[in-house]
């Protein structure tokens, strides 16, 4: 006869159920989980790295911010040609970036007595001046992806075009795929942008080559866009 | 009751009592030492001494978190590490040692004690997990990089390090709080799994998965997998139904509705043929949550809510009736019996 240390457990481990309910019950979550696998996952159109070629070709980095949940605090992130995403800092109080110019990385933070608008350093994130604003800057626009560029999507295809309606990336994409928000660099000849996939995608304005992945682990943060280095801020 | 549950353990093996009689001689005998127990001092003290520990131990726990609040950020990783890791051994040692105690109160108490040690470690996942210090230790030895870890990824390794544990800890203690703590993680695990961008955008796969394993738990339980079975209908019923109200909310919200109604009447059915009067209520919210909403989706004007609440109704009542004839049946069959 077996013995137990634990008699009052021992007295509920001795039933073993009904083999038909435990077939039936794993049945139903395999079956649910290869479905949900099937038709759940979002598949997002297959794209390259940034070549040499490409890197060299790049007219400065993009810098933007993102909310990051481990810290609780607010990342300023910068791509530069040469590599892949890097968070200078984290701060409670950054907001988002609203140009890069020669001076550094200009920022909008929160305080208790308005914004500040703020220069950073973009190699550390480091902030080199900083100036009240007595008040609050109007948010960019919510609406549509940025600098008026538009998604349209027709029997499968996604279609990213400019605003004189150059089409600039035609792809295959699940409807569920989508471009996050976009910017144009200074020289006009580059369009940086961040997509549903979490990714960093760069691509020729004029839509001649298809976009390569700069950066991954990108997170969307509402209407934050990135911003190209070069990007004058708007008079304040 | 040490004896007892031996020999059933034989009988049973020896098929010559089914696992229902065994539950219910053990229930039974379980029921008849613990009035026993309540004629003597000793055990008439019990539940009360049982009481004023748990009391005693919250407010000790909740003096450690205020001691803990003031000081943890000035805690290195190290710091954090050790009095976490000391208080996982702390309630895993008490739970160990307890463990072959026979009395009912002692036996909930290493439950307690034991999904609290479970806790711990969720917890001791966590401070390794976030710090640097212990994210750079993690990717030398599984190259991870835990160090980029987001909230996501970070909620998925300390539910699926907690359900590993709790899931190990239910078969040899066959409670509700392992039975709770497994299903809560294995709930946390799917949820976070999901929440994953590749998954977000259209129909709420997590949430539909979420019901699968809310369902699947009630099949268990019905077919004595659980122990005690009634909780284990009771939280499979409530995560199936509001999976399937998470999922209706997004794309496919018409079909989802009605799978979400089907569940609650397939629960009201049970219940009413089983006489589980659990079942019945758990399944009646349900209706009472669906059936409203499929009805203003086919009529989306005026006039859907007032049929919604007719159709509700009419519903319930149907429910009632067969309820009371199902008893009167039984009730009578009974009287009929020799």
């Amino acid at each position: 006869m077996s013995k137990t240390q634990d008699p009052v457990a021992a007295a509920t481990r001795i039933p073993r159920g009904d083999v038909g309910y435990l077939i039936g019950a794993a049945a139903l979550v395999v079956i649910v989980a290869i479905l949900a696998l099937v038709f759940g996952i979002i598949r997002t159109p297959a794209l390259e790295g940034l070549t040499d070629a490409q890197r060299a070709a790049l007219p400065g980095g993009v810098a933007w911010t993102e909310f990051n949940d481990r810290e609780g605090c607010a990342d300023l992130m910068v791509a530069q040609p040469s590599g892949g995403a890097e968070s200078l800092t984290c701060s409670e109080q950054l907001d988002r970036i609203v140009g890069w110019t020669e001076d550094g990385i200009i920022t909008v933070a929160w305080t208790d007595n308005g914004e500040n608008l703020q220069t950073r350093d973009p190699a550390t994130g480091e902030v080199l001046s900083s100036r009240n604003l007595g008040g609050y800057l109007d948010k960019p626009d919510a609406e549509g992806i940025g600098s008026g560029f538009t998604v349209e999507r027709s029997e499968g295809l996604l279609v990213l075009a400019n605003r004189s309606s150059t089409v600039v990336w035609e792809t295959e994409a699940d409807a569920r795929y989508k471009i996050g928000t976009l910017a144009v660099s200074s020289d006009g000849r580059w369009v940086a942008m961040t997509d549903s996939a979490e990714r960093l995608l760069v691509v020729k304005a004029d839509g001649s080559e298809p976009p390569a992945i700069w950066a991954t682990g990108v997170r969307e943060w509402s209407w934050r866009s990135v911003t190209w280095e070069g990007t004058e801020p708007p008079d304040i | 009751m040490r004896d007892i549950a031996e020999r059933l353990s034989d009988w049973r093996s020896a098929g010559l009592v089914t696992a229902k009689q065994v539950k219910d001689i053990t229930s039974y005998e379980r029921q008849r030492a613990a009035a026993a127990s309540k004629t003597t001092p000793e055990g008439r003290t019990a539940p009360v001494a049982e009481a004023i520990g748990y009391v005693g131990a919250a407010i000790a726990l909740a003096a450690v978190g205020i001691l803990l609040g003031d000081r943890w950020a000035d805690l290195n990783f190290g710091g954090r590490l050790a009095i976490v890791a000391l208080l996982t051994l702390i309630l895993a040692g008490a739970a160990f040692t307890l463990r072959g105690n026979p009395r009912e109160p002692i036996q909930r108490l290493v439950s307690v004690l034991a999904v609290s040690a479970i806790g711990g470690t969720g917890w001791l996942t966590a401070v390794v997990l976030t710090n640097p210090e212990g994210a750079d230790w993690i990717n030398s030895v599984f190259s991870l990089g835990v160090t980029n870890w987001r909230f996501r990824e970070i909620a998925l390794t300390i539910a699926l390090v907690m359900f590993a544990l709790a899931a190990a800890l239910y078969p040899f203690r066959r409670r509700a709080f392992p039975q709770l703590a497994t299903f809560v993680a294995l709930l946390v695990v799917v949820g976070t799994v999901f929440a994953r961008p590749a998954f977000t955008g259209g129909v709420s796969w997590g949430a539909i998965v979420i019901w699968a394993v809310g369902v699947a738990w009630v099949l268990l339980a019905l077919g004595e997998w659980h122990e005690p079975p009634e909780l284990a209908i009771a939280t499979g019923s409530a995560a199936a139904l509001i999976g399937a109200i998470a999922a209706a909310a997004g794309d496919g919200r018409g079909w989802l509705l009605w799978l979400g109604l089907a569940t609650a009447v397939a629960l009201m059915w049970r219940g009413v043929i089983f006489d589980t009067i659990l079942m019945v209520a758990l399944g009646a919210i349900g209706v009472l949550v669906f059936v409203p909403q499929i009805i203003l989706e086919v009529f989306p004007e005026g006039s859907g809510s007032i049929v919604a609440m007719l159709v509700t109704g009419l519903l319930l009542v149907v429910f009632a009736v067969g309820i009371a004839r199902e008893r009167q049946d039984h009730g009578a069959s009974k009287e009929a019996r020799p």
